[in-house]
């Protein structure tokens, strides 16, 4: 397979900066009790006690009433697993193994997408390392998937997208160059995962002291023939003769800057 | 390229977009470190700021969104007088929420929900973990009825 292929890149960032500081004007709202959500253990599903499952991981798909879930497994592999819910027998089927990123981190979260013809596509197994990448074999069966494909060299949180035109789009952030730079775009394959573009930057770090959070992307597709990204992150920065970034944890050193991209 | 809010000590979470064309994004405050304070923000002819669930502390790390059909959902992670993992939802705009109790831990490791809604049913489908900070957590499922009623 080509992993090289250049595509166009549909999304350009318009850059129209507008500072709006509205803040602490409105009153808070309060929250009608609404009773309680009885929750249900997934039998044989358990894993890592914080990123079993991740607050930027898409990982879940709803078809017909099935449900596909994919997790990160127990440590110290933190291998990525797919379970499903066969609604028909409203039963929940064995965990199927996906495929395992580095030891012991626990950033290597799987994600899912369902495209239109039923395809699984997940991803997974990424910090700073290749961004993995299985498709099922057959439609909506988890059991046998395509070998492993390395779909963008240095990657960190992806976050997959299907277009109602098939393409598939997968956000993350970038780690090339020496110092690397910590760079946010997408790569995309135009044939159901065959092939892969080079990755396409959407924000970039100019002077290698910035790094791009990205705390989520939402596709606008109102408009089919031109869908849009949204995106919100914070840049934070990173200590140029350490490597260090200020504020891994959020209580604490995080100098951000907030922003909504919207082109 | 639109700044939202400029300085120190925020930490951005989520987007969605409200009635499929309104980008909303949810980020904490935490210049006060004992009160962390959750905040909303639609983009509709400029930023408008909202603060969903006041006198409480949440947790960042137990937050989600998901919209469809109109409704905003969001979990977090509420430290007031019933501490735990909650579900936040309304219809529109503004307004207050339904806030659904998940589970009444007060040690945050039911963290990162994951939302998928089901709009042709109208469901709306969450997982959660469960367990604490050593042993492996379980998987847990639940799930709600689109159709809000705040007369309730």
């Amino acid at each position: 397979m080509n992993r090289n292929c250049c595509a166009d890149r549909p999304y350009s960032v318009g850059m129209i900066p507008i500072l709006l500081v509205m803040f602490s004007l409105c009153e808070p709202i309060r929250a009608a009790d609404a009773g309680e959500i009885a929750g249900e253990w997934i039998a044989n599903v358990t894993g890592h006690p914080t990123f079993l499952t991740h607050s930027y991981s898409h990982a879940a798909v709803v078809d017909n009433g099935d449900l596909y879930f994919v997790y990160m497994g127990a440590m110290p592999d933190t291998a990525s697993f797919i379970v499903k819910y066969v609604n028909s027998i409203k039963q929940w089927t064995t965990p199927v193994l996906l495929g395992k990123g580095p030891q012991g981190d626990p950033h290597h979260y799987p994600n899912l997408v369902m495209d239109a013809s039923g395809y699984l596509h997940v991803f997974y197994g990424c910090h700073a390392t290749p961004l993995l990448y299985k498709r099922s074999k057959s439609p909506r069966d988890i059991k046998d998937w395509s070998p492993e494909y390395r779909i963008s060299p240095r990657a960190t949180y992806p976050r997959p997208f299907i277009l109602s035109d098939g393409r598939i789009l997968v956000f993350h952030r970038s780690n090339t160059g020496n110092p690397p730079q910590m760079s946010y775009g997408y790569v995309e394959s135009k044939n159901g995962g065959e092939t892969w573009s080079e990755f396409h930057e959407l924000i970039a770090d100019p002077d290698k002291r910035w790094i791009a959070y990205v705390g989520g992307v939402v596709l606008d597709v109102s408009n089919r023939e031109q869908p849009v990204a949204h995106i919100a992150w914070m840049l934070s920065t990173q200590n140029l003769i350490s490597g260090e970034i200020n504020g891994a944890n959020p209580m604490g050193q995080y100098t951000t800057v907030l922003f909504c991209m919207i082109r | 390229m639109t700044p939202l809010k400029t300085g120190e000590f925020f930490f951005v979470q989520d987007i969605a977009l409200l009635e499929r064309i309104h980008p909303t994004v949810q980020f904490f405050d935490y210049n006060d470190k004992l009160k962390t304070r959750m905040w909303i923000a639609t983009y509709i002819n400029g930023w408008q700021f909202q603060e969903p669930l006041p006198d409480t502390h949440v947790g960042s790390d137990s937050v989600r969104f998901s919209n469809d059909q109109g409704i905003l959902s969001m979990t977090c992670y509420a430290s007031d007088e019933r501490p735990g993992l909650v579900l936040l939802q309304r219809k529109g705009l503004q307004g207050p929420f339904l806030r659904r109790q998940i589970t009444d831990y007060t040690f945050p490791y039911q963290m990162h929900p994951v939302l998928v809604s089901e709009p042709k049913n109208g469901l709306l489908h969450l997982f959660w973990s469960e367990g604490d900070a050593v042993n492996p957590a379980n998987l847990m499922y639940g799930k709600v009825s689109l159709e809000l009623d705040h007369t309730k």
